[in-house]
């Protein structure tokens, strides 16, 4: 007993000094760090497919940090400019896509043209069109798609069958006499969400534009800019429409639209994981253009970018992780599972995503809505722009100042910020 | 007691100084460094700052000249709002705070029963963190939440507190006076106790009760304190930051938007970290300003005897 003790002791130890020599002889994973800016269940599908890609991947390991929330000025966005001023970057970030030219400016973002060139799926002419616009600045590009969504009009079937309405209203104007119709008590036919996200798409879809080409001057204050504000105004005071206000005005409407307090609402393709919870048939909608105009409607959320002061070898593999999240298999999962785009034509085209949207068209709709996306003015300043159209558009909604006077001042005050500096 | 001969004291007393002055900067240091790296530093910085367009990306400094200042001062900028919006929070809060504070220290100065449970209830909110009390702010707040509720008990329909501009400041106001009444009324009560018992012995036997000592006695020998919360307040108020980042982030429109939030935004949020350090310097200059004329003023009305 004792001699085949000593035998297996001996034997033991070999294996382990194997097993250790073997762990030394591969090269440690690269280390990736990715900072996201989505919580809750989304938080989870992040970190499901971060650790697929590990799982995968034994020569990257990505490390996910949930940064706060990516929104525009949000707490991501202070870390991620403390982290550049401190010099210690993360390698990879979820960045909303309209501070792509902020940060850009300021150099802290890698230009991605070379890569993306010869990338085997990730090629600028790859991605559904119309999800390139807010990816880059000029010629330059820093962004891949990552959660992008688009403004989309929720409507409630039953009520619309209850109101003999046959289908959703292509015009605001038809928009507003459906909501005429749908409003009885305890319902409105019709609640925006006040922010500045669907101002850009009221705006164009009025024929308006937020700045000149040059980018150095407001062009909203003028009748387009105040005809769908004014529209909205005058079916709040009719009471056809409501509208929220307040720190959590997006998800108290979606609520009154689950609630079946208001039998249409404007608002993000992302909110679909919300919708899909509601107990009556609902449909989705392009967003609606005044009469004669084309459509043109912003698109939202954020692209990934990989900082430029990460090593070398970081971003490389940060770019591999990249690729893998928007290859076809990874794009079609998330966008199922979140409702935000799949970012890929070849998703597109697979059969999965082909028998999803049979099985789920209102999923499908925010995907053709793509073909009229317009990209946002991609200026450096554009933050503080969209603050003074916001502080506008509150005022208005308040009916504290008229759409022309608030917007007025809005445009001055943008003008300062685009020329000031 | 060893007391050291005359002569030798003579000779030590100099090298003696020295060590002694060597010992005191060497206790002092850690303090010093700390000021020096946190206060002083970043002051200095920030004046400087606010003569350039400074990218904190690319570390790059532009010199300005005044250009951020003149931005500041141009007609219909967001600034004369912020600082309108800061005046009238100063306002809303520093009087009530300071007169709820004088109210509750002389009740709390009091022979009551369960004294010290009125004043630790009244402590409370000062240890409760901002952030999270200003999320709890919220829930009592929004829309058909208990304010709401509370006010329809009277027949009254809630205007929609954070939603409305008419109202956000003045919920705001509301959660800060929560915050900070009851520190106030601390520094009230240690006042009240420092005055001498013998005094307003003396004046009691002199005839004085109640509002006559009150105002002929007490309230002159608390006027030091007094002045020192209102400087604190004042200063206080002027800062108000973490409120309004959390409940209403300057909003609706612009109805909230304070000075410090301002600079936060510009700085942090819109990048321009020139323009930030012009609104922060703008700030030291006001709050200078004011507690230089509290000061001046309270000759008028601070007894720091009878």
């Amino acid at each position: 007993m004792k001699l085949s003790n000593g035998i297996l002791a001996v034997a033991s130890s070999i294996s382990l000094v194997t097993v250790a020599a073997t762990a030394q002889a591969a090269p440690a994973p690269t280390p990736v760090t990715f900072w996201y800016g989505l919580g809750g269940q989304q938080a989870a599908d992040v970190e499901h497919l971060i650790h697929e890609f590990n799982r995968t991947h034994p020569t990257i390991h990505v490390k996910g940090y949930f940064a706060g929330s990516y929104g525009a000025n949000g707490p991501e966005q202070q870390k991620l400019l403390a982290s550049i001023a401190a010099g210690k970057v993360p390698t990879v970030v979820q960045l909303e896509i309209h501070a792509t030219c902020s940060f850009a400016a300021g150099g802290a973002l890698m230009k991605l043209n070379s890569w993306m060139a010869s990338s085997p799926h990730d090629k600028s002419s790859d991605f559904i069109p119309g999800l390139m616009v807010n990816t880059g600045c000029g010629k330059a590009t820093y962004g891949v798609p990552f959660n992008r969504s688009v403004p989309i009009l929720y409507y409630n079937r039953a009520m619309f069958a209850k109101a003999h309405i046959a289908g959703p209203p292509k015009t605001w104007e038809q928009l507003a006499a459906d909501a005429r119709k749908l409003t009885r008590k305890g319902v409105v036919g019709f609640e925006p969400v006040n922010q500045w996200w669907f101002f850009e798409a009221m705006d164009w879809s009025a024929g308006g534009q937020i700045l000149n080409p040059a980018m150095t001057k407001a062009t909203f204050a003028n009748a387009a800019g105040a005809r769908g504000m004014a529209l909205w105004v005058k079916m709040v005071k009719e009471h056809i429409a409501y509208v929220h206000s307040g720190p959590n005005d997006f998800l108290e409407t979606i609520q009154d639209f689950l609630n079946q307090k208001t039998a249409m609402y404007f608002g993000s393709a992302a909110d679909m994981a919300f919708d899909d919870t509601a107990k009556f048939s609902w449909g989705a909608a392009y967003t609606p253009t005044f009469a004669g105009h084309r459509l043109a409607v912003p698109t939202g959320g954020a692209n990934a970018v990989i900082m430029a002061k990460a090593p070398l070898a970081q971003r490389k593999a940060a770019w591999t992780f990249v690729q893998w999240w928007t290859a076809a298999p990874q794009t079609i999962w998330w966008s199922e599972k979140t409702g935000y785009l799949p970012v890929l034509t070849a998703a597109l085209h697979s059969s999965a995503m082909k028998a999803f949207f049979k099985k789920n068209p209102n999923h499908a709709v925010p995907v053709y809505e793509l073909a009229y996306a317009r990209e946002a003015p991609p200026s450096p300043h554009y933050y503080q722009v969209l603050q003074d159209i916001q502080n506008a558009q509150d005022d208005i909604m308040d009916f504290s100042q008229t759409p022309q006077a608030a917007l007025a001042k809005a445009a001055t005050q943008a003008d300062q910020a685009l020329t000031g500096q | 007691m060893v007391h050291p001969a005359p002569a030798l004291a003579r000779v030590t007393r100099r090298s003696g100084r020295s060590a002694d002055a060597r010992a005191g900067w060497l206790m002092l240091a850690p303090t010093l460094a700390v000021l020096l790296s946190f206060v002083i530093g970043p002051l200095v910085l920030g004046m400087g700052l606010s003569f350039t367009h400074y990218n904190l990306m690319s570390g790059q400094a532009q010199f300005a000249g005044v250009s951020n200042y003149r931005d500041l001062f141009a007609g219909g900028s967001t600034f004369w709002t912020a600082l309108l919006n800061t005046v009238l929070f100063t306002l809303g809060t520093v009087v009530p705070t300071i007169t709820l504070a004088v109210f509750f220290g002389i009740l709390l100065n009091q022979q009551l029963i369960g004294r010290t449970f009125y004043r630790t209830v009244l402590f409370a909110p000062y240890v409760t963190p901002l952030v999270g009390a200003s999320i709890a702010w919220i829930w009592l707040f929004r829309r058909q939440g208990f304010v709401d509720w509370v006010m329809q008990l009277f027949g009254v329909t809630g205007p929609g507190w954070l939603s409305s501009p008419h109202t956000a400041l003045i919920a705001i106001i509301i959660a800060t006076l929560w915050q900070y009444t009851g520190y106030f009324t601390m520094l009230v009560l240690s006042g009240l106790q420092a005055i001498p018992p013998d005094v307003t012995e003396a004046a009691r036997i002199d005839g004085a009760h109640g509002l006559s000592l009150l105002r002929q006695v007490v309230l002159p020998l608390l006027s030091p304190t007094i002045l020192f919360c209102l400087i604190l307040s004042v200063i206080q108020s002027f800062q108000v930051f973490d409120q309004i980042y959390v409940m209403t982030d300057g909003g609706p429109g612009t109805s909230t938007l304070t000075l410090v939030y301002y600079l936060y935004q510009l700085g942090f949020e819109f990048f321009h970290f020139g323009h930030g350090a012009a609104v922060g310097v703008v700030l030291l200059a006001v709050l200078l300003t004011f507690t230089a004329l509290q000061l001046k003023l309270s000759s008028r009305w601070v007894h720091y005897d009878l």
